[in-house]
């Protein structure tokens, strides 16, 4: 048995309520609903006798209910989809369609409301903000065939033409010969016409949440029992992945401190994981360096998943490691040198000396071969350079260096042999003033020393080191 | 009861001179079954180590050819040299083949040393670079991070993802490098074994290699290069470096090599 449940447009009636009401009105008294829009929804409504009595006291008390919500819904229950779909397109209120009586019960109705029902459908199919997730909406004139449902729809001027006006005339035709002339969408139409389902109720499908908690009856600390908590619950959590098709590529950690406190942090991996030993490793690893500051009575993981990635390997490209193998790797090396100490540098659009972005490092894309050649170019001197820039003492004499001081780590005191410069370089004036730069650099050969690179600070007039040739 | 390998060589002896070469290549295989069962396959010399199959470029041409092809795969190499002699150049050079062979590298950098901008006007994809940055030298705290740094380099070397492997100890004071245990570097040769990772080592003194790792030797100091006549047009063009290469299987070597500026001036 089936309810269908149909809210006319907004031109017809003043709707009323959240655009989801009638999704969530219908998800009330089944978990099995086709959702065709949100103007449209069929239940199966089977077996339910016992809890409602007969099928015109389901329907008064839907139709009770909606009012109640001012909900203005035309309700329709036959034994197939079809014929309670097409009932709603024709009939306000409430129609029940006893069993074995839809074709008779279509009959009388004008062949228009096909056309109704499909633009019915069409019109209210694009409803992304479902409460309940992505829910899959079904076209049940075509079984979610939507190129074939054109054909069926197209012949209704052709039927028309033959002078028949009503879904009775259509049902009434001859098979045989409708077929001969219309082909497979002319038994289409006729089954339509006839209210016979073409496919069985395909229903709406929740958002799947991947989320895990489990609570503690004591209070635990310390890394090695949650460890034995982590691996229990990512284990439920990377089989439920797994039997879904799905990796993780962010994770949410939830732990429930016994102030009622949470300590929450969240992983961002470079590649999709469902291994739940290698999600322990990270997470452990974090909470090495990030621990909850009191005892632990509450361990929630939720999951934002991903599909799992097909990788296509060539022979003839270099073996590519698990992925597991990078982000664990990555995970302890955070962990041992400190954050945003581990990564790739990215280059900035600026002229500022040793501007550059930390960002982390992604190994996809990494193994194939690029279309370079740089064997034999040869070799470039290259810049090291002082991070944070030393302070040093130069003595001047008519206008250049003649003598620099550096002192730890280089220890060196020197004559400049050779100099170049000064070129001034200067930048960010229109900016707050901690990244204004502006100053002369050198280039000095120190005798014995090597080459360094040395700036005039020019608002400070203090001398630094950048860096050394080497 | 054991018998001693003299005795059993005095039994092999009559025999052996009347063995085929292909009894000989029979026993050589089973000889090397038996050292690869007991993990023991690194101390075999193959003559594809020999003529330079496992080895790889370091994107200089002379370099490579002192080198006898390159340094070798799954083992330690060394750069060592004092300051301004080329050691970094040199580094980065074998990084920038490694990235434009298609290869992801890791470079250890002790005292955040290394310069993005330099690096990739020296061929280095960064993309493909891994940056594992230390903190810049002070006085205090240097053991502790030459430690840590090294512990770093053991887990890139064991993870076994990379092309090149680079520790960059540059800027640590001799000192500090010599109160390392030797076995450092013997674990450090161990967990790039069988793999296809190169290893290299630059510090100021040599500290230790692979049994067909390199030792690259920058032997003098910095000679730089400038251009222009007059004050105002002198710009830095470069410096020449005197290169010995060290090695245990190969003789050794010298190259002259010269790096040179691909613009005018510095970048």
């Amino acid at each position: 048995m089936f309810a269908c449940l149909y809210q006319p447009s907004q031109s017809n009636t003043v709707r009323l309520g959240s655009d989801n009401a009638l999704v969530d009105f219908a998800y009330e008294y089944s978990p099995r609903v086709e959702v065709h829009g949100r103007d449209l929804v069929v239940l199966d409504v089977s077996g339910g006798k016992h809890l409602w009595g007969s099928a015109h006291a389901l329907g008064e008390q839907l139709r009770r209910v909606a009012i109640d919500r001012n909900l203005v819904i035309c309700i329709a229950i036959a034994s197939t989809r079809m014929a309670a779909l097409l009932m709603t397109q024709d009939q306000c209120g409430l129609t029940v369609i006893p069993p074995k009586t839809e074709m008779k019960a279509l009959s009388p109705l004008p062949l228009a409301v096909i056309t109704r029902l499909w633009q019915a459908q069409s019109s209210s199919a694009n409803m992304a903000n479902c409460k309940r997730g992505q829910l899959r909406t079904a076209s049940t004139l075509a079984a979610q065939s939507l190129p074939y449902v054109e054909p069926v729809i197209a012949l209704l001027p052709v039927v028309k033409r033959w002078g028949i006006t009503t879904l009775g005339d259509l049902a009434a035709l001859p098979t045989h010969e409708l077929f001969n002339r219309l082909g497979r969408a002319g038994l289409a139409l006729q089954q339509i016409a006839r209210g016979e389902d073409r496919r069985p109720l395909v229903p709406a499908l929740e958002k799947e949440r991947f989320e895990e908690t489990m609570t503690l009856e004591w209070p635990i600390e310390g890394l090695e029992p949650l460890s034995f908590v982590f691996e229990q619950v990512l284990g439920k959590l990377c089989q439920h992945l797994d039997a879904s098709g799905m990796a993780v590529s962010m994770l949410r950690m939830q732990l429930t401190m016994v102030s009622r406190d949470i300590h929450e942090r969240t992983f961002r991996f470079p590649v999709a994981l469902n291994t739940s030993k290698v999600l322990r490793t990270l997470i452990l690893l974090d909470l090495e360096t990030h621990p909850p500051a009191l005892s632990v009575d509450r361990v929630t993981v939720i999951a934002t998943p991903v599909p799992t990635g097909a990788l296509q390997l060539s022979l003839l490209d270099r073996a590519v490691p698990p992925a597991e193998n990078f982000t664990t790797l990555l995970a302890r090396l955070e962990g041992l040198m400190g954050d945003q100490r581990c990564g790739t540098p990215v280059l900035m659009n600026t002229h500022k000396p040793g501007v550059f972005e930390m960002q982390p490092f992604n190994p996809k894309g990494c193994f194939s071969p690029l279309n370079q050649t740089r064997v034999g170019a040869g070799l470039v001197p290259v810049f090291r350079r002082f991070r944070q820039p030393i302070a040093i003492r130069v003595v001047i004499e008519q206008g250049v260096p003649v003598r620099v001081v550096i002192p730890y780590p280089c220890s060196i005191n020197g004559k400049v042999v050779t100099h170049a410069g000064p070129w001034r370089s200067s930048g960010h004036w229109w900016m707050s003033s901690c990244a204004v730069w502006d100053r002369d650099e050198w280039d000095v050969e120190v005798n014995g020393c090597g080459v360094y690179r040395i700036f005039l600070e020019r608002k400070s007039d203090c001398w630094f080191a950048e860096g050394v040739i080497d | 009861m054991y018998r001693s390998v003299a005795e059993v060589d005095l039994e092999c002896q009559p025999r052996y001179s009347r063995r085929t070469k292909s009894e000989m290549s029979v026993n050589l295989s089973t000889l090397e079954a038996l050292l690869q069962s007991k993990k023991l396959g690194n101390s075999l010399v193959s003559p594809q180590t020999l003529t330079g199959e496992h080895v790889v470029s370091t994107g200089v041409s002379d370099l490579d050819t002192a080198l006898g092809g390159g340094v070798a795969r799954g083992h330690l190499s060394e750069i060592v040299g004092p300051r301004s002699s080329g050691r970094t150049s040199v580094l980065i050079a074998m990084l920038a083949a490694a990235t434009s062979r298609g290869e992801t590298v890791a470079l250890i950098d002790a005292f955040d040393a290394f310069d993005p901008v330099f690096s990739q006007a020296a061929g280095i994809h960064l993309p493909r670079l891994l940056w594992i940055r230390g903190r810049q030298i002070s006085s205090r705290m240097v053991t502790y991070r030459i430690d840590q740094v090294l512990k770093a380099a053991m887990l890139v070397m064991q993870a076994g993802c990379f092309g090149v492997v680079a520790v960059d100890l540059i800027e640590a004071p001799i000192s500090a490098i010599r109160r390392l245990p030797f076995t450092t570097w013997l674990r450090l040769s161990r967990a790039i074994e069988a793999k296809e990772t190169v290893g290299i080592v630059a510090g100021p003194v040599k500290m230790g290699r692979s049994a067909s790792g390199r030792s690259i030797v920058l032997e003098t100091r910095y000679s730089a290069k400038w251009s222009g006549r007059t004050l105002r047009s002198r710009i830095f063009q470069g410096i020449d470096i005197d290169v010995r290469v060290e090695s245990t299987r190969h003789p050794f070597a010298s190259v002259h090599l010269s790096a040179r500026h691909q613009h005018v001036g510095m970048v």
